[in-house]
């Protein structure tokens, strides 16, 4: 049971960090973009081109299984994963909303959007799975019966890190304040002098970099697939939905929820059926509470 | 009257929602520092739309704008606060999911180190908005909204405030309140341009006032004068209804 959690926990800090982004595009963008679990993928790939290129050499930090050069390697990852979002917002979003395209016609660009950025995966890496590093890790007994891997360990505090950081930004700065004002009514925050286009392209950037790190602990923690992101695509929406769209708060609240809840699965149904967890939750949400746990009423 | 400096300049002006349906379609008028001026008109006459045209929310097919003579048709509406233009919408004119504080803060979002000065002068202003500063504006009466948005577009201290509707959805005695605190502004040497349905209490607080039908201006004059105007008072202030 206490490992079930500890697995739960885990899986649920990596759907939160993705839920987030797609919960931001919800808010301030108002469309579902399906291609936002495939950035968590590139993510992923990001670091390993990184690592590729630049190798693992150096010390490890010590139960870890990496060292200075991954650090280097996560933040590339965040930066890249946040241009490639604002790339694909510049070539293909922009122009939509510019030519004034309506929400269902983003959400199908983005369908578009994510089966091109998961097949250019596929291409250059090859549909294998493959590892940051092939070092094996002893993993620790942090209670009774629970073990973990030190990198696990290090991925929830960084999780945790990255979203108190997020809601000081959100809460107490002036990019922050002007954002959830933007979500709530870009026309008004508009003549208020916020240009709401830097709004947007902060939010893709925000949202991408959490993308990545979840791109990269989901490689660090489990291994990298070019179909991470297709995997993750109901979790994350489902987060998105449960937590109420545009609540940042919601969504890591709604990861950790199905997190917990796909782990927790395992102890009463087939692991095979674990996948099915997510969707039950969204039927139930969409069915008693379409706004979410923390949406505003519309 | 004595003469006024002329702020804002509206030069036929065409404007709408698509570019082969204008619903301004042709609008001229003036307004000076210190006045306070009043659109009447039937609904659908192109009141509210005319405004948000000026304030660059609406696209604009044809006209001029000008503030101070300088040319300012089709802005972008970010640029408003720093053109010395700010303009009050109908409804959610504040956000309710923010607090009043972060309203303000959001409001000062062009103003740099002033920002806490300027923030601490609207609560001198509005001491209601002070007991309720850390409350989101959801909570605000209708009328304490109005003073909230009054209270953002005064922040970047424009010349010519735009309103449309001020007294929409509040109490008669809390329309005078807010009429009141227009007309305390136009006193105080702003140019206040407003749209109104409350016609006859507004136009009796106003300087000048324009009625305008299907997109454009049909009569205009000072207030006092389209108050006692016979047609003006048959067809908009309430005895007969026009559509």
């Amino acid at each position: 049971m206490g490992q079930v959690i500890a697995d739960g926990i885990l899986t649920g800090a990596i759907i939160s960090l993705g839920a987030i982004g797609v919960t931001m595009t919800l808010g301030i963008l108002r469309f579902a973009n399906f291609a936002h679990s495939e950035l968590v993928t590139w993510g992923g790939y990001f670091a390993l081109m990184f690592v590729v290129f630049a190798g693992t050499a150096g010390e490890s930090f010590g139960p870890l299984s990496f060292g200075w050069p991954f650090v280097a390697a996560i933040l590339f990852a965040g930066v890249a994963t946040a241009l490639l979002a604002l790339l694909v917002d510049m070539l293909v979003f922009a122009r939509l909303r510019r030519s004034g395209a309506k929400e269902m016609t983003l959400v199908f660009a983005s369908f578009g959007v994510a089966l091109l950025l998961r097949h250019i995966i596929v291409v250059i890496f090859g549909a294998q799975a493959v590892y940051y590093t092939s070092a094996l890790q002893i993993a620790v007994e942090i209670l009774p019966g629970v073990r973990v891997m030190p990198d696990q360990i290090l991925v929830l505090a960084l999780t945790v890190l990255l979203v108190v950081g997020l809601h000081i930004v959100l809460r107490y700065t002036r990019l922050g304040i002007a954002m959830r004002a933007s979500a709530e009514s870009a026309d008004l925050a508009r003549v208020h002098g916020v240009d709401v286009r830097q709004i947007v392209r902060w939010t893709w950037a925000i949202g991408g970099g959490l993308a990545a790190a979840a791109g990269v602990f989901y490689g660090l923690t489990v291994q990298l697939r070019p179909e991470i992101g297709f995997a993750l695509l109901l979790p994350l929406f489902t987060a998105a939905l449960l937590g109420g769209s545009g609540s940042v708060y919601g969504a890591v609240i709604g990861g950790m929820i199905i997190g917990l809840s796909e782990s927790l699965s395992t102890l009463i149904i087939p692991t095979g059926y674990k996948q099915a967890v997510p969707f039950m939750i969204l039927l139930l949400v969409l069915y008693l509470r379409p706004r979410g746990l923390f949406g505003e009423a519309k | 009257m004595s003469a006024v400096t002329t702020a804002l300049t509206v030069d036929g002006l065409v404007a709408g929602y698509a570019a082969d349906l204008p619903i301004v379609t042709g609008m001229s008028l003036t307004l000076g520092l210190g006045e306070l001026v009043t659109i009447i008109g039937p609904n659908g006459a192109g009141k509210s739309t005319l405004v948000k045209a000026i304030a660059g929310l609406v696209r604009v097919m044809d006209g001029r704008v000008a503030l101070d003579g300088r040319d300012i048709t089709a802005i972008a509406p970010h640029r408003l606060p720093q053109s010395g233009v700010g303009y009050v919408a109908q409804t959610g004119n504040i956000f309710t999911t923010l607090t009043i504080h972060e309203n303000l803060r959001v409001a000062g979002h062009t103003l740099g180190r002033e920002l806490p000065e300027r923030i601490a002068e609207a609560y001198d202003m509005f001491p209601d908005l002070k007991k309720y500063r850390d409350k989101r504006g959801r909570v605000l009466s209708g009328g304490q909204r109005q003073m909230l948005a009054l209270a953002m577009t005064l922040l970047c201290r424009p010349r010519v405030i735009l309103l449309d509707e001020p007294s929409a959805g509040l109490s008669p005695a809390i329309v005078q309140n807010v009429f009141r605190r227009l007309r305390g502004l136009a006193d105080s040497g702003l140019a206040l341009l407003m749209v109104e349905q409350n016609a006859r209490a507004a136009l009796e607080l106003s300087d000048r006032g324009y009625v305008m039908a299907e997109g454009a201006c049909r009569i205009d004059g000072p207030a006092s004068a389209l108050l006692e105007d016979p047609a003006v008072a048959e067809i908009y202030l309430g005895k007969r209804r026009v559509h």
